[in-house]
Protein backbone atom coordinates (compact mmCIF):
# COMPACT_ATOMS: atom_id res chain seq x y z
CA UNK A 1 0.00 0.00 0.00
CA UNK A 2 1.30 3.54 -0.86
CA UNK A 3 1.65 6.05 1.65
CA UNK A 4 -1.15 8.17 0.50
CA UNK A 5 -3.22 5.26 0.67
CA UNK A 6 -2.39 4.41 3.95
CA UNK A 7 -2.82 7.77 4.66
CA UNK A 8 -6.41 8.30 3.27
CA UNK A 9 -7.21 5.22 4.97
CA UNK A 10 -6.02 6.41 8.69
CA UNK A 11 -7.70 9.13 8.12
CA UNK A 12 -11.05 7.48 6.92
CA UNK A 13 -10.84 5.81 10.88
CA UNK A 14 -10.58 9.17 12.44
CA UNK A 15 -13.99 9.96 10.31
CA UNK A 16 -15.43 6.98 11.47
CA UNK A 17 -14.39 7.18 15.26
CA UNK A 18 -15.28 10.91 15.14
CA UNK A 19 -18.74 10.36 13.90
CA UNK A 20 -19.75 6.96 16.46
CA UNK A 21 -18.76 9.82 19.33
CA UNK A 22 -21.47 12.37 18.35
CA UNK A 23 -24.64 11.83 21.11
CA UNK A 24 -28.67 11.75 20.24
CA UNK A 25 -31.23 14.55 20.24
CA UNK A 26 -33.79 15.00 23.28
CA UNK A 27 -36.92 14.67 23.19
CA UNK A 28 -40.14 15.77 25.05
CA UNK A 29 -43.83 15.52 25.81
CA UNK A 30 -46.64 18.03 26.01
CA UNK A 31 -49.76 17.90 27.70
CA UNK A 32 -51.85 20.47 27.68
CA UNK A 33 -54.07 22.07 31.02
CA UNK A 34 -57.43 23.13 29.85
CA UNK A 35 -59.37 24.98 32.52
CA UNK A 36 -63.32 25.72 31.97
CA UNK A 37 -63.24 29.24 34.59
CA UNK A 38 -66.74 29.89 32.69
CA UNK A 39 -69.09 32.88 34.39
CA UNK A 40 -70.81 32.50 37.42
CA UNK A 41 -73.33 34.45 39.56
CA UNK A 42 -74.48 33.68 43.27
CA UNK A 43 -76.83 36.11 45.01
CA UNK A 44 -77.75 35.41 48.61
CA UNK A 45 -79.71 38.15 50.95
CA UNK A 46 -79.60 38.22 54.56
CA UNK A 47 -83.44 37.91 54.79
CA UNK A 48 -86.38 36.79 52.24
CA UNK A 49 -88.65 38.93 54.43
CA UNK A 50 -89.64 42.92 55.22
CA UNK A 51 -92.58 44.01 57.45
CA UNK A 52 -93.19 47.39 58.02
CA UNK A 53 -95.40 48.19 61.38
CA UNK A 54 -98.54 50.54 61.22
CA UNK A 55 -97.64 53.81 62.89
CA UNK A 56 -98.80 57.12 62.99
CA UNK A 57 -98.11 59.36 59.63
CA UNK A 58 -97.71 62.43 61.32
CA UNK A 59 -95.28 61.17 63.25
CA UNK A 60 -93.56 58.19 61.38
CA UNK A 61 -93.71 59.77 57.66
CA UNK A 62 -91.06 57.09 56.68
CA UNK A 63 -91.61 53.34 58.25
CA UNK A 64 -88.83 51.98 58.79
CA UNK A 65 -88.75 48.23 57.96
CA UNK A 66 -88.65 46.14 61.52
CA UNK A 67 -85.36 44.29 61.27
CA UNK A 68 -83.53 46.46 60.09
CA UNK A 69 -81.03 46.24 57.14
CA UNK A 70 -81.04 43.41 54.05
CA UNK A 71 -77.28 42.43 53.44
CA UNK A 72 -76.59 41.25 49.96
CA UNK A 73 -73.79 39.55 48.88
CA UNK A 74 -73.33 39.06 45.52
CA UNK A 75 -70.76 36.69 43.98
CA UNK A 76 -70.06 36.92 40.10
CA UNK A 77 -66.75 35.82 37.84
CA UNK A 78 -67.77 37.75 35.04
CA UNK A 79 -65.67 38.54 30.99
CA UNK A 80 -63.25 41.44 31.31
CA UNK A 81 -64.19 44.54 32.00
CA UNK A 82 -67.54 43.28 32.11
CA UNK A 83 -70.45 45.49 34.20
CA UNK A 84 -72.18 43.07 36.83
CA UNK A 85 -75.56 44.73 38.20
CA UNK A 86 -77.93 43.98 40.48
CA UNK A 87 -81.35 45.14 40.18
CA UNK A 88 -85.10 45.11 41.85
CA UNK A 89 -88.40 45.13 40.10
CA UNK A 90 -91.80 45.05 42.44
CA UNK A 91 -94.21 42.08 41.16
CA UNK A 92 -97.21 44.29 41.44
CA UNK A 93 -98.17 47.16 43.57
CA UNK A 94 -98.55 46.59 47.36
CA UNK A 95 -101.79 45.18 47.51
CA UNK A 96 -104.43 44.35 50.52
CA UNK A 97 -107.20 42.78 48.33
CA UNK A 98 -108.25 45.35 45.75
CA UNK A 99 -106.43 47.80 47.52
CA UNK A 100 -103.33 49.10 46.23
CA UNK A 101 -100.68 51.35 47.18
CA UNK A 102 -97.93 52.01 44.52
CA UNK A 103 -94.69 50.09 44.94
CA UNK A 104 -93.03 53.64 44.62
CA UNK A 105 -93.61 53.72 47.97
CA UNK A 106 -90.98 51.41 48.91
CA UNK A 107 -87.67 52.75 48.77
CA UNK A 108 -84.44 52.42 50.19
CA UNK A 109 -80.58 53.42 51.80
CA UNK A 110 -78.08 51.36 50.28
CA UNK A 111 -74.41 51.20 51.52
CA UNK A 112 -71.32 49.53 50.22
CA UNK A 113 -69.02 49.81 47.64
CA UNK A 114 -71.15 50.13 44.13
CA UNK A 115 -74.16 50.05 46.15
CA UNK A 116 -77.02 53.03 45.31
CA UNK A 117 -79.89 54.72 46.56
CA UNK A 118 -83.54 54.17 44.87
CA UNK A 119 -87.11 53.48 44.62
CA UNK A 120 -88.85 50.42 44.28
CA UNK A 121 -91.06 50.11 41.01
CA UNK A 122 -92.88 47.68 39.17
CA UNK A 123 -92.99 48.88 35.87
CA UNK A 124 -88.85 48.46 34.92
CA UNK A 125 -86.24 46.97 37.45
CA UNK A 126 -84.09 49.43 39.11
CA UNK A 127 -80.17 49.30 39.65
CA UNK A 128 -79.10 48.37 43.21
CA UNK A 129 -75.82 47.88 42.54
CA UNK A 130 -73.06 48.00 39.80
CA UNK A 131 -69.51 46.70 39.38
CA UNK A 132 -66.52 46.13 36.62
CA UNK A 133 -64.83 42.58 36.72
CA UNK A 134 -65.26 39.21 38.70
CA UNK A 135 -65.15 39.02 42.47
CA UNK A 136 -67.59 39.15 45.72
CA UNK A 137 -69.03 42.47 46.97
CA UNK A 138 -71.16 42.86 49.90
CA UNK A 139 -73.69 45.51 50.71
CA UNK A 140 -76.56 46.37 52.63
CA UNK A 141 -80.07 47.58 51.70
CA UNK A 142 -82.54 50.13 54.26
CA UNK A 143 -86.09 50.05 53.04
CA UNK A 144 -88.43 52.90 54.41
CA UNK A 145 -91.88 52.62 53.47
CA UNK A 146 -93.74 56.35 52.81
CA UNK A 147 -96.58 56.38 55.51
CA UNK A 148 -99.73 58.45 54.76
CA UNK A 149 -103.24 59.20 55.61
CA UNK A 150 -104.95 58.52 52.66
CA UNK A 151 -104.18 54.82 52.63
CA UNK A 152 -106.90 52.27 53.50
CA UNK A 153 -106.29 49.66 56.04
CA UNK A 154 -105.22 46.58 55.32
CA UNK A 155 -102.26 44.43 55.29
CA UNK A 156 -100.41 44.85 51.48
CA UNK A 157 -97.94 42.92 50.52
CA UNK A 158 -95.68 42.34 47.34
CA UNK A 159 -92.82 40.55 46.01
CA UNK A 160 -89.42 42.36 45.05
CA UNK A 161 -87.40 40.12 42.89
CA UNK A 162 -83.60 40.27 42.79
CA UNK A 163 -81.41 39.63 39.69
CA UNK A 164 -77.84 39.62 39.91
CA UNK A 165 -76.42 39.22 35.56
CA UNK A 166 -72.71 38.72 35.52
CA UNK A 167 -71.45 38.82 31.65
CA UNK B 1 -22.76 7.24 31.08
CA UNK B 2 -24.62 9.19 28.63
CA UNK B 3 -27.19 11.54 29.16
CA UNK B 4 -30.28 10.49 27.31
CA UNK B 5 -33.40 12.27 27.46
CA UNK B 6 -36.93 10.49 26.47
CA UNK B 7 -40.48 10.80 26.22
CA UNK B 8 -43.59 9.54 24.73
CA UNK B 9 -44.77 12.05 21.74
CA UNK B 10 -48.43 13.06 22.30
CA UNK B 11 -50.29 15.52 20.48
CA UNK B 12 -52.78 18.07 22.03
CA UNK B 13 -56.22 17.89 20.77
CA UNK B 14 -59.23 17.94 23.22
CA UNK B 15 -60.75 20.85 24.96
CA UNK B 16 -60.16 23.52 22.90
CA UNK B 17 -62.79 22.11 20.26
CA UNK B 18 -65.17 23.06 22.88
CA UNK B 19 -67.47 25.73 21.47
CA UNK B 20 -66.98 29.37 23.33
CA UNK B 21 -69.77 30.39 23.28
CA UNK B 22 -70.60 29.13 26.68
CA UNK B 23 -67.97 31.63 28.22
CA UNK B 24 -70.04 34.83 26.23
CA UNK B 25 -73.09 33.86 27.85
CA UNK B 26 -74.25 36.26 30.41
CA UNK B 27 -75.49 33.88 34.34
CA UNK B 28 -78.10 35.72 36.54
CA UNK B 29 -78.60 34.18 40.21
CA UNK B 30 -82.22 35.73 41.44
CA UNK B 31 -83.94 36.21 45.16
CA UNK B 32 -86.87 37.18 46.37
CA UNK B 33 -87.91 39.26 49.28
CA UNK B 34 -91.44 39.28 50.34
CA UNK B 35 -93.26 42.86 51.73
CA UNK B 36 -95.82 43.16 54.41
CA UNK B 37 -97.07 46.47 55.66
CA UNK B 38 -99.26 46.91 57.95
CA UNK B 39 -101.96 50.12 57.99
CA UNK B 40 -104.65 49.85 60.31
CA UNK B 41 -107.37 51.88 61.40
CA UNK B 42 -106.25 55.54 62.81
CA UNK B 43 -108.22 58.84 63.84
CA UNK B 44 -106.63 62.44 64.66
CA UNK B 45 -108.42 65.08 65.75
CA UNK B 46 -107.09 68.42 66.55
CA UNK B 47 -108.90 71.69 67.30
CA UNK B 48 -107.22 74.91 66.56
CA UNK B 49 -103.89 72.66 66.51
CA UNK B 50 -104.32 70.78 70.16
CA UNK B 51 -106.36 68.11 71.55
CA UNK B 52 -108.22 71.49 73.57
CA UNK B 53 -109.64 74.81 72.93
CA UNK B 54 -111.88 77.09 74.31
CA UNK B 55 -114.31 80.07 72.91
CA UNK B 56 -116.32 82.81 74.63
CA UNK B 57 -118.82 84.89 74.05
CA UNK B 58 -118.45 88.84 75.11
CA UNK B 59 -121.36 90.54 76.73
CA UNK B 60 -123.01 92.97 74.52
CA UNK B 61 -126.54 94.63 74.33
CA UNK B 62 -129.72 92.32 73.27
CA UNK B 63 -131.49 95.03 71.16
CA UNK B 64 -128.09 95.64 69.37
CA UNK B 65 -126.19 92.33 68.93
CA UNK B 66 -129.14 89.65 68.88
CA UNK B 67 -126.49 86.97 68.31
CA UNK B 68 -122.77 86.99 69.81
CA UNK B 69 -120.09 85.66 68.18
CA UNK B 70 -117.44 83.71 68.74
CA UNK B 71 -113.77 83.16 67.53
CA UNK B 72 -113.93 80.72 64.90
CA UNK B 73 -112.62 76.90 65.49
CA UNK B 74 -110.18 75.87 62.90
CA UNK B 75 -110.86 71.70 63.14
CA UNK B 76 -108.42 69.07 61.67
CA UNK B 77 -109.57 65.14 60.87
CA UNK B 78 -107.55 62.54 60.25
CA UNK B 79 -108.50 59.27 59.60
CA UNK B 80 -107.53 55.83 58.17
CA UNK B 81 -110.60 53.35 57.61
CA UNK B 82 -111.42 50.68 55.19
CA UNK B 83 -112.54 51.61 51.25
CA UNK B 84 -116.41 52.48 52.37
CA UNK B 85 -115.56 53.43 56.26
CA UNK B 86 -117.57 55.51 57.76
CA UNK B 87 -115.79 58.41 59.25
CA UNK B 88 -117.95 60.74 61.54
CA UNK B 89 -116.82 63.59 63.97
CA UNK B 90 -119.94 64.71 65.96
CA UNK B 91 -120.00 66.69 69.34
CA UNK B 92 -122.38 67.22 72.24
CA UNK B 93 -122.55 69.61 74.94
CA UNK B 94 -122.41 68.28 78.50
CA UNK B 95 -124.81 70.25 79.68
CA UNK B 96 -126.85 73.80 79.20
CA UNK B 97 -124.60 77.30 79.88
CA UNK B 98 -124.71 76.98 83.22
CA UNK B 99 -124.03 80.06 85.70
CA UNK B 100 -124.91 78.59 88.63
CA UNK B 101 -127.46 75.81 90.09
CA UNK B 102 -130.56 76.56 88.39
CA UNK B 103 -129.21 79.20 86.69
CA UNK B 104 -129.03 78.09 82.69
CA UNK B 105 -129.00 79.27 79.11
CA UNK B 106 -130.53 76.20 76.77
CA UNK B 107 -128.10 74.66 75.08
CA UNK B 108 -129.96 75.21 71.97
CA UNK B 109 -129.39 78.88 71.96
CA UNK B 110 -126.01 77.86 71.04
CA UNK B 111 -125.37 77.56 67.22
CA UNK B 112 -123.11 77.21 64.91
CA UNK B 113 -121.97 76.87 60.91
CA UNK B 114 -118.98 75.31 59.33
CA UNK B 115 -117.13 74.97 55.73
CA UNK B 116 -114.96 72.86 54.98
CA UNK B 117 -115.22 69.80 52.23
CA UNK B 118 -117.82 66.96 54.31
CA UNK B 119 -118.35 69.17 56.97
CA UNK B 120 -122.31 69.65 57.66
CA UNK B 121 -123.18 73.44 56.77
CA UNK B 122 -124.71 73.85 60.35
CA UNK B 123 -125.88 72.54 63.65
CA UNK B 124 -127.33 73.27 67.35
CA UNK B 125 -125.64 72.16 70.34
CA UNK B 126 -127.57 69.29 71.92
CA UNK B 127 -127.00 67.61 75.40
CA UNK B 128 -129.43 64.88 74.47
CA UNK B 129 -127.72 63.58 71.45
CA UNK B 130 -124.27 63.67 69.15
CA UNK B 131 -124.51 66.55 66.72
CA UNK B 132 -122.71 65.83 63.12
CA UNK B 133 -120.36 67.97 62.45
CA UNK B 134 -118.52 65.94 59.56
CA UNK B 135 -119.22 62.56 57.08
CA UNK B 136 -116.99 61.13 54.69
CA UNK B 137 -116.54 57.43 53.31
CA UNK B 138 -113.15 56.69 53.33
CA UNK B 139 -109.21 57.33 54.64
CA UNK B 140 -108.08 60.87 54.53
CA UNK B 141 -107.28 64.27 55.85
CA UNK B 142 -109.80 66.92 56.07
CA UNK B 143 -110.59 70.44 57.09
CA UNK B 144 -112.73 72.76 58.30
CA UNK B 145 -113.78 76.46 60.20
CA UNK B 146 -116.68 76.21 63.14
CA UNK B 147 -118.13 78.72 63.97
CA UNK B 148 -120.08 79.35 67.14
CA UNK B 149 -123.35 82.19 67.75
CA UNK B 150 -125.23 82.18 71.11
CA UNK B 151 -128.39 83.38 70.91
CA UNK B 152 -128.56 87.04 73.02
CA UNK B 153 -131.95 87.82 75.70
CA UNK B 154 -133.04 90.58 77.80
CA UNK B 155 -134.20 87.28 79.82
CA UNK B 156 -130.64 86.06 80.82
CA UNK B 157 -129.85 86.30 83.99
CA UNK B 158 -126.46 87.71 85.17
CA UNK B 159 -123.27 85.16 85.27
CA UNK B 160 -120.91 83.68 83.05
CA UNK B 161 -122.47 80.20 81.69
CA UNK B 162 -119.77 77.38 80.70
CA UNK B 163 -120.44 74.36 79.49
CA UNK B 164 -117.98 71.85 77.77
CA UNK B 165 -118.46 70.56 74.06
CA UNK B 166 -117.00 67.13 73.44
CA UNK B 167 -116.11 65.98 70.08
CA UNK B 168 -115.94 62.47 68.78
CA UNK B 169 -114.17 61.14 65.72
CA UNK B 170 -114.88 57.55 64.45
CA UNK B 171 -112.95 56.25 62.34
CA UNK B 172 -113.80 52.19 61.31
CA UNK C 1 12.54 2.42 10.47
CA UNK C 2 12.54 4.82 8.17
CA UNK C 3 10.28 8.76 9.20
CA UNK C 4 7.37 7.76 6.57
CA UNK C 5 6.61 4.43 7.73
CA UNK C 6 7.32 6.22 12.26
CA UNK C 7 4.37 8.92 10.30
CA UNK C 8 2.18 6.02 9.45
CA UNK C 9 2.65 4.02 11.93
CA UNK C 10 2.12 6.98 14.32
CA UNK C 11 -1.60 7.99 12.60
CA UNK C 12 -2.32 4.47 12.37
CA UNK C 13 -1.93 4.41 16.17
CA UNK C 14 -3.64 7.73 16.57
CA UNK C 15 -6.57 6.43 14.63
CA UNK C 16 -7.25 3.08 16.42
CA UNK C 17 -7.08 5.18 19.61
CA UNK C 18 -9.81 7.42 18.34
CA UNK C 19 -12.05 4.46 17.33
CA UNK C 20 -11.72 3.10 21.00
CA UNK C 21 -12.14 6.01 22.89
CA UNK C 22 -15.53 7.10 21.77
CA UNK C 23 -16.18 3.40 20.61
CA UNK C 24 -16.43 2.60 24.99
CA UNK C 25 -18.54 6.11 24.59
CA UNK C 26 -20.89 5.38 21.89
CA UNK C 27 -21.94 2.19 23.94
CA UNK C 28 -25.71 2.34 24.24
CA UNK C 29 -27.01 4.71 27.08
CA UNK C 30 -29.99 4.36 29.24
CA UNK C 31 -33.44 3.52 27.27
CA UNK C 32 -36.04 5.88 28.66
CA UNK C 33 -39.30 5.55 27.42
CA UNK C 34 -42.68 7.50 28.67
CA UNK C 35 -46.63 8.38 27.80
CA UNK C 36 -49.22 10.07 29.32
CA UNK C 37 -52.57 9.42 29.45
CA UNK C 38 -55.02 11.69 28.73
CA UNK C 39 -53.03 13.89 26.42
CA UNK C 40 -55.32 17.33 27.93
CA UNK C 41 -56.43 17.70 31.46
CA UNK C 42 -59.32 19.49 31.93
CA UNK C 43 -60.68 21.39 35.27
CA UNK C 44 -64.30 21.71 34.99
CA UNK C 45 -66.70 24.54 35.65
CA UNK C 46 -67.39 24.79 39.48
CA UNK C 47 -68.51 27.17 42.42
CA UNK C 48 -65.47 28.41 44.04
CA UNK C 49 -67.98 27.98 47.29
CA UNK C 50 -68.68 24.51 46.94
CA UNK C 51 -65.17 23.15 45.14
CA UNK C 52 -62.82 25.79 46.39
CA UNK C 53 -59.76 23.50 44.95
CA UNK C 54 -60.75 21.98 41.50
CA UNK C 55 -59.56 18.81 40.68
CA UNK C 56 -58.77 17.06 37.49
CA UNK C 57 -59.35 13.08 36.47
CA UNK C 58 -56.26 11.83 36.67
CA UNK C 59 -52.90 11.79 34.33
CA UNK C 60 -51.64 8.21 34.16
CA UNK C 61 -47.85 7.82 33.69
CA UNK C 62 -45.92 5.11 32.17
CA UNK C 63 -42.15 4.99 32.24
CA UNK C 64 -39.03 2.87 31.90
CA UNK C 65 -35.79 3.23 32.00
CA UNK C 66 -33.03 0.72 31.08
CA UNK C 67 -29.92 0.48 30.69
CA UNK C 68 -29.16 2.83 33.66
CA UNK C 69 -27.27 2.41 36.89
CA UNK C 70 -27.44 6.55 38.04
CA UNK C 71 -30.21 8.37 38.86
CA UNK C 72 -33.22 9.45 37.16
CA UNK C 73 -35.25 12.18 37.60
CA UNK C 74 -39.27 12.97 36.25
CA UNK C 75 -39.93 16.90 35.96
CA UNK C 76 -42.73 19.11 34.86
CA UNK C 77 -42.60 22.77 33.48
CA UNK C 78 -45.11 24.67 32.27
CA UNK C 79 -44.89 26.92 29.73
CA UNK C 80 -46.39 29.82 30.93
CA UNK C 81 -49.45 30.89 33.17
CA UNK C 82 -53.26 29.97 32.64
CA UNK C 83 -54.15 32.05 29.76
CA UNK C 84 -57.71 33.13 28.37
CA UNK C 85 -56.92 36.28 25.70
CA UNK C 86 -55.56 38.69 27.91
CA UNK C 87 -56.34 37.29 30.80
CA UNK C 88 -54.45 34.99 32.72
CA UNK C 89 -54.61 32.94 36.14
CA UNK C 90 -50.75 32.14 37.75
CA UNK C 91 -49.69 28.98 37.25
CA UNK C 92 -48.52 28.55 40.78
CA UNK C 93 -52.86 28.00 41.34
CA UNK C 94 -51.88 24.65 39.68
CA UNK C 95 -50.26 22.09 42.22
CA UNK C 96 -50.89 18.28 42.30
CA UNK C 97 -50.64 15.24 44.10
CA UNK C 98 -48.65 11.96 42.77
CA UNK C 99 -48.66 8.51 43.71
CA UNK C 100 -47.15 6.47 44.54
CA UNK C 101 -44.79 8.40 46.85
CA UNK C 102 -42.25 7.30 46.74
CA UNK C 103 -40.51 7.98 43.26
CA UNK C 104 -43.38 10.41 43.04
CA UNK C 105 -43.80 13.36 44.76
CA UNK C 106 -46.41 16.43 45.24
CA UNK C 107 -45.59 19.91 44.09
CA UNK C 108 -46.58 23.12 42.63
CA UNK C 109 -46.14 24.19 38.85
CA UNK C 110 -43.85 26.65 38.07
CA UNK C 111 -43.59 28.50 34.54
CA UNK C 112 -39.00 29.24 35.18
CA UNK C 113 -38.10 26.40 37.39
CA UNK C 114 -38.86 22.68 36.41
CA UNK C 115 -40.27 20.77 38.84
CA UNK C 116 -39.43 17.59 39.87
CA UNK C 117 -42.53 15.35 39.86
CA UNK C 118 -40.78 11.66 40.92
CA UNK C 119 -36.85 10.35 40.72
CA UNK C 120 -34.98 6.84 41.48
CA UNK C 121 -31.94 5.13 40.82
CA UNK C 122 -31.01 2.05 38.31
CA UNK C 123 -33.55 0.78 36.30
CA UNK C 124 -37.11 0.45 35.92
CA UNK C 125 -38.12 -2.77 34.19
CA UNK C 126 -40.84 -3.74 33.42
CA UNK C 127 -42.34 -0.25 33.26
CA UNK C 128 -44.16 1.32 35.97
CA UNK C 129 -47.40 3.69 36.41
CA UNK C 130 -47.69 6.51 38.11
CA UNK C 131 -50.75 8.96 38.68
CA UNK C 132 -50.78 12.39 38.86
CA UNK C 133 -54.14 14.60 40.00
CA UNK C 134 -53.80 18.23 38.95
CA UNK C 135 -55.65 20.75 40.89
CA UNK C 136 -56.68 24.36 40.53
CA UNK C 137 -57.17 26.97 43.40
CA UNK C 138 -60.92 28.36 42.77
CA UNK C 139 -61.63 31.93 43.14
CA UNK C 140 -64.61 34.31 42.51
CA UNK C 141 -61.69 36.67 41.45
CA UNK C 142 -60.93 34.93 37.93
CA UNK C 143 -61.83 37.14 34.86
CA UNK C 144 -64.93 34.37 32.72
CA UNK C 145 -63.08 32.47 30.24
CA UNK C 146 -61.31 29.09 28.90
CA UNK C 147 -57.73 29.04 29.99
CA UNK C 148 -55.01 26.73 28.79
CA UNK C 149 -51.29 25.95 28.63
CA UNK C 150 -48.88 23.63 27.72
CA UNK C 151 -46.82 21.79 30.27
CA UNK C 152 -43.66 19.88 29.40
CA UNK C 153 -42.95 16.46 30.89
CA UNK C 154 -38.88 15.44 31.37
CA UNK C 155 -37.63 12.04 31.64
CA UNK C 156 -33.98 12.11 32.27
CA UNK C 157 -30.89 10.06 33.40
CA UNK C 158 -27.80 11.78 33.77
Amino acid sequence: MSFAASTILICSFFVAALAIALPSDAQTATSTLSANLGGIAKLSLSSNALSFPDADPDTVPLVPAAGGAITITAKARASLAATVTLTVVAADDLRSGVDTIPASALTWMASGAGFVNGTVSRAAPQVVASWTGSGIRTGTQTYRFQNSWSYRTGTYSVSLLYTLVSP
Amino acid sequence: MKKAVWSGIMTAVGMLAMSTSVYAQAQTASGTVNVNASVNAKAKLTINGGATASISFADADPDVVATLPAAPLTIAVKARTSANGAVTLTVRASQDLTAAPLVTIDISGLKWTATGANFAGSGTSSTAAEVNVMSVNGSGSHTGIQSYTLDNSWAYATGTYTTTLTYTLTAP
Amino acid sequence: MTSTTLLRSALLAAGWLALLAPAAAAQPGPTLDISITPVTTTFPLSDPDTVPIVAAAPVQITYRIRQNDGPWTLTVLANGDLLAGPSNVDISKVTWVATPAPPFQNGVLSKTVAQRLASGTGNVNPARQGQVTFRLANSWDYTAGLYTQTIVFTLTAP
